[in-house]
């Protein structure tokens, strides 16, 4: 008897998989500039992590108080913490609200082998995610578990103390997919520094389908960050170890009602502790107001549910509309004096609708309203319009008010001085007063897509006012504390090219320039450079041979004081691939060479990238 | 009538009475009329669908000789069959069952099958498949790999996965890519293989593939499977290109098919050259072909496809241009 033959003419069509509540929305329709690195990208790239690979988004910068923390941000240095970039991790943001603020230690914890794709939203989006996308959002959208079925192991050394080995194992079926990795990450971090650091994490994600109109995602994850930090030449800052702990647990529903509704619900759960043995010494000196809590500098954690509901009116008609609510709340006598737990909840209702009413003319409409148990209410509406002037050619332009509340810390941070538990001095002092930090955006933009898609374009003509901008400030006796100050005026262009002249070859060209102006009198300390570009050269050659070059450079910056200014830089990535095939498995063995011209000095003297090589073997089976 | 009534053939009002087996097996009870009328074409089906339906019209249109129609699993009188002047076998079915009962002795008529898979081809008895003149609904291999070439000219790598059915194309599919500098990324799925298997090998080879080449093998196209494996392929944010037009409608971006009417008129061509004196046996792919966009997919994922009428007339082109009666 013949084979089971498959159905060339189905007379009843499977079910509309892919419906328009499924689709991303094409790159010409999204209200703002988008740079999107996918799995190849990231990997030709050669990053170790994330934060590396963001070196390739125009505008962003990677730097950081030393090696172990880098950080990329949008903006830098006006934003050294990154906290007016949300970055969001299957829908799950980080951020940390007792400290710094910024999600960039959480970041860094994603392994890269995870990693399906990066969207980088270059602007603000806090019409769509809320108070911490000032700037814009780094989202990252991990790997489905089915795509990830089988094992894997990758090792990674090198000079600089490079030591990464990551291993992973994937089971199941579309019901019920899972995995499970274990990774480590080490290296010493910028020349000269004590700032060696290492990185061990477990993580499991679950994807079940019940019913194929029902989706549940499981996250869950495990790791422990080990530091140095500090300087030997700073008393305030001696060299000593610090660690990080952190756990999280994500649960994630999505129900498909119909083809033109869907239904998604998250609810997530974030643990994270600090400890740094420098707020106490053998003489009596101490940053705590109690005994024996061993080091803690902060214990948080932060709760978040989310619903949200996407319908498709007609097909030149949709809307989302959702709510939620986050719960942050901090055990931190350091940094709160009390041996209460401080805590602020959010509550929150967004709406966005997407409607062309005539062809090749689209508006996007949006507005993002909070409340916060400790500062009240603010509001992020955003008006987008996208024209297709020309098939492939697409002009937007769009206004943009956003709203940053105060962090915990930046709000209440206490830090007081005791010897002997007595107090001696303050440190830093909360601010209550402290208001929402306002941006004002207009933007214009320009998408290309030409040559049947080989050239892809996008252009960003934007003016940012900051008012009332949340700012770390020294008071003459030297206590530290976050004030509003009146901002700055960031007027700037940038551009994105990639041309893939050929199968094989794929060429990037970003740049960055832009003016700043602070509204306030005297140096600020902070000035960003006025150009940021990056060249980057992808080629396939025969024999699964692959090669990646990849030139940044920054002209002149000062991270955070006038005397630290750098000068203009040029650093040099490289990375030689080779796929082949090992016994059944599907192997890569790669050589990376970060810096190649050099030691540099890239955003802040005597913090020296140093040039740095290394080999990576990665086997898939 | 009482038997078509039966089994619901009577709901087809546009076929005329002479082409069902009734009058088929009644014209043979009167002599009269056989003798008025030359031997006719007898047309087997495997099913009332769209699909054969839709065949069986094109060849009623076509057909230069009377024809006659009906259901293999209806009529038990096979042997009339060999007073036809040619016998059409439309789906596999019809085709197995016309191994199973054809009288021994074989009839000296040509007869064509259709509307069925290279697949389910592969399953039938050699002897069989030796004297059977066919057209498979399947497209040539080198069709396939044009269309990837031509559809996304910036990409340059292909996951396909092959199951037991599909066995025999990975060599001259991987032949054909490299001819246009396309890489191809392949599994091998077995008999025994589950979903888990499926979805093991779809995963390494979408790692690092451009694009997902279904074919149609039911080992790879499982009917439970399809949305999930539609859906990997958009996740990973890969165009999917298929062999219905089905899977466009659903989420395929591209679909490249041969209608029934189109397998009819093959089927027609190769009746015409099979009742030439001294005619070669006849095994052919698909000759003719439509496409399928699946443009707001298309538009999601980014891809500037040309339009359909541009990439099928360039596949045409190529079409005319290269032989493509047996050679994959």
């Amino acid at each position: 008897m013949a084979q089971a033959e498959p159905d060339f003419f189905a007379e009843k069509a499977p079910l509309q998989v892919l419906s328009v509540t499924r689709l991303a929305q094409p790159l010409a329709d999204t209200p703002g500039a988008v740079t999107v690195l996918d799995r190849q990208t990231l990997r030709r790239s050669g990053a170790r992590n994330i934060t590396e690979a963001l070196r390739l988004v125009p505008g962003y910068m990677v730097a950081g108080l030393n090696g172990a923390n880098l950080v990329a941000a949008y903006h830098a240095p006006v934003d050294e913490y990154g906290v007016r970039s949300l970055i969001l991790v299957d829908g799950r943001s980080l951020y940390s609200p007792s400290y710094f603020g910024g999600g960039f230690r959480a970041l860094n914890a994603v392994p890269i082998e995870e990693v399906e794709r990066i969207e980088v939203l270059r602007g603000s989006n806090s019409t769509a995610f809320g108070a911490h996308a000032l700037f814009g959002v780094i989202n990252v959208v991990t790997r489905h578990t089915l795509d990830t079925l089988g094992q894997a192991v990758s090792f990674t050394a090198g000079g600089g103390g490079v030591a990464d080995a990551y291993a992973r194992i994937g089971w199941g079926v579309p019901g019920l997919a899972q995995r499970l990795s274990v990774s480590r990450s080490a290296d010493h971090g910028l020349r000269d520094l004590h700032d060696s650091h290492e990185r061990v994490q477990l993580l499991w994600r679950a994807d079940l389908k019940p019913r194929p109109a029902t989706e549940l995602m499981f996250q869950a994850g495990l790791s422990e960050w080990d530091a140095g930090h500090g300087f030997a030449s700073n008393r305030d800052d001696p060299q000593r170890d610090i660690g990080l702990r952190k756990s999280h647990a994500l649960l994630q529903w999505r129900y498909a009602d119909g083809p033109d509704a869907t239904w998604k619900a998250s609810l997530s759960w974030d643990e994270e502790r600090l400890n740094d043995p420098s707020q106490t010494d053998s003489i009596g000196f101490s940053f705590s107001p109690i005994p024996n809590i061993a080091g803690l500098i902060y214990h948080e954690r932060r709760l978040a549910l989310e619903l949200e509901h996407t319908r498709v009116m007609s097909p030149s008609w949709r809307w989302v509309l959702g709510g939620g609510v986050r719960d942050d709340s901090s055990f931190a006598p350091v940094l709160f004096t009390t041996t209460e737990r401080v805590g602020v909840r959010d509550w929150r209702v967004f709406g966005h609708a997407e409607w062309a009413p005539v062809p090749r003319w689209l508006l996007n409409a949006g507005l993002f309203a909070g409340y916060r148990s400790d500062t009240g209410s603010y509001l992020a509406p955003r008006l987008m319009l996208n024209h297709e002037v020309a098939p492939g050619h697409t002009l937007r332009a769009g206004l943009t008010r956003a709203e940053r509340p105060p962090l915990l810390f930046e709000r209440s941070s206490d830090v007081r001085a005791y010897i002997n538990r007595t107090p001696v001095g303050t440190v830093h002092r909360p601010n209550p007063a402290l208001r929402n930090e306002v941006l004002q955006a207009q933007e214009l933009g320009y998408h290309a897509s030409l040559a049947e898609g080989r050239v892809n374009l996008d252009v960003r003509l934007y003016q940012e006012r900051m008012g009332d901008f949340i700012q770390f400030f020294e008071h003459p006796d030297k206590t530290r504390q976050y004030v509003n100050a009146p901002g700055f005026t960031l007027r700037g262009l940038e551009y994105q090219l990639i041309w893939r002249p050929s199968e094989r070859t794929e060429l990037r060209l970003n740049q960055s320039f832009n003016q700043m102006r602070w509204h306030q009198a005297g140096p600020t300390g902070r000035e960003p450079p006025d150009r940021l570009s990056t060249v980057a050269l992808f080629q396939r050659l025969d024999h699964g041979w692959d090669v990646a070059l990849m030139l940044h450079e920054h002209n002149g910056m000062a991270w955070r004081r006038p005397a630290n200014a750098v000068d203009s830089i040029t650093r040099v990535d490289a990375r030689l691939a080779r796929a082949f095939d090992w016994g059944g498995a599907r192997a890569e063995a790669a050589l990376v060479v970060q810096s190649l011209g050099g030691d540099i000095d890239e955003f802040v003297p005597d913090r020296l990238s140093n040039r740095r090589v290394y080999a990576s073997l990665r086997l898939e089976f | 009538m009482g038997l078509l009534a039966g089994l619901g053939l009577l709901g087809l009002g546009h076929l005329a009475s002479a082409d069902l087996w009734a009058q088929g097996v009644a014209a043979s009870a009167t002599p009269a009329a056989t003798a008025a009328s030359p031997a006719p074409l007898w047309v087997v089906m495997s099913e009332r669908n769209a699909a054969q339906d839709e065949a069986l019209r094109v060849l009623r249109g076509g057909a230069a000789l009377p024809l006659q129609a009906g259901l293999w699993s209806d009529w038990a009188q096979w042997e009339q069959l060999a007073s036809g002047s040619a016998l059409m076998l439309l789906g596999a079915r019809a085709l197995a069952a016309w191994a199973q009962r054809q009288p021994p002795a074989l009839p000296a008529m040509p007869w064509v099958a259709g509307l069925l898979s290279q697949a389910a081809w592969a399953g039938l008895p050699a002897a069989l498949r030796g004297r059977t003149h066919v057209a498979w609904l399947d497209q040539p291999l080198p069709r396939l790999a044009e269309l990837l070439r031509l559809a996304l000219p910036d990409r340059a790598r292909v996951g396909v996965l092959f199951g037991p059915a599909t066995r025999a194309w990975r060599e001259p599919l991987q032949e054909a890519l490299r001819a246009r500098h396309w890489q191809m990324q392949a599994a091998q799925l077995h008999e025994s293989d589950g979903p888990a298997e499926l979805f093991a090998a779809l995963s390494r080879v979408l790692d690092g593939s451009e694009a997902l080449l279904l074919l149609p093998d039911a080992q790879v196209v499982q009917p439970s499977q399809f949305q999930n494996l539609l859906i990997a392929a958009y996740r990973q944010r890969l165009p999917v290109v298929s062999f219905t037009r089905a899977h466009v409608r659903a989420g395929a971006t591209l679909g490249l098919y041969t209608t029934p009417a189109q397998a009819a008129l093959q089927m027609l061509d190769l009746l015409r050259l099979a009742q030439q004196p001294g005619a070669r046996l006849q095994q052919q792919w698909a000759s003719q072909f439509e496409l399928d966009i699946n443009e707001p997919v298309a538009r999601s994922l980014n891809l500037q496809l040309p339009s359909v009428a541009m990439l099928a007339g360039a596949l045409m082109q190529r079409n005319s241009a290269a032989s493509e009666g047996g050679a994959r």
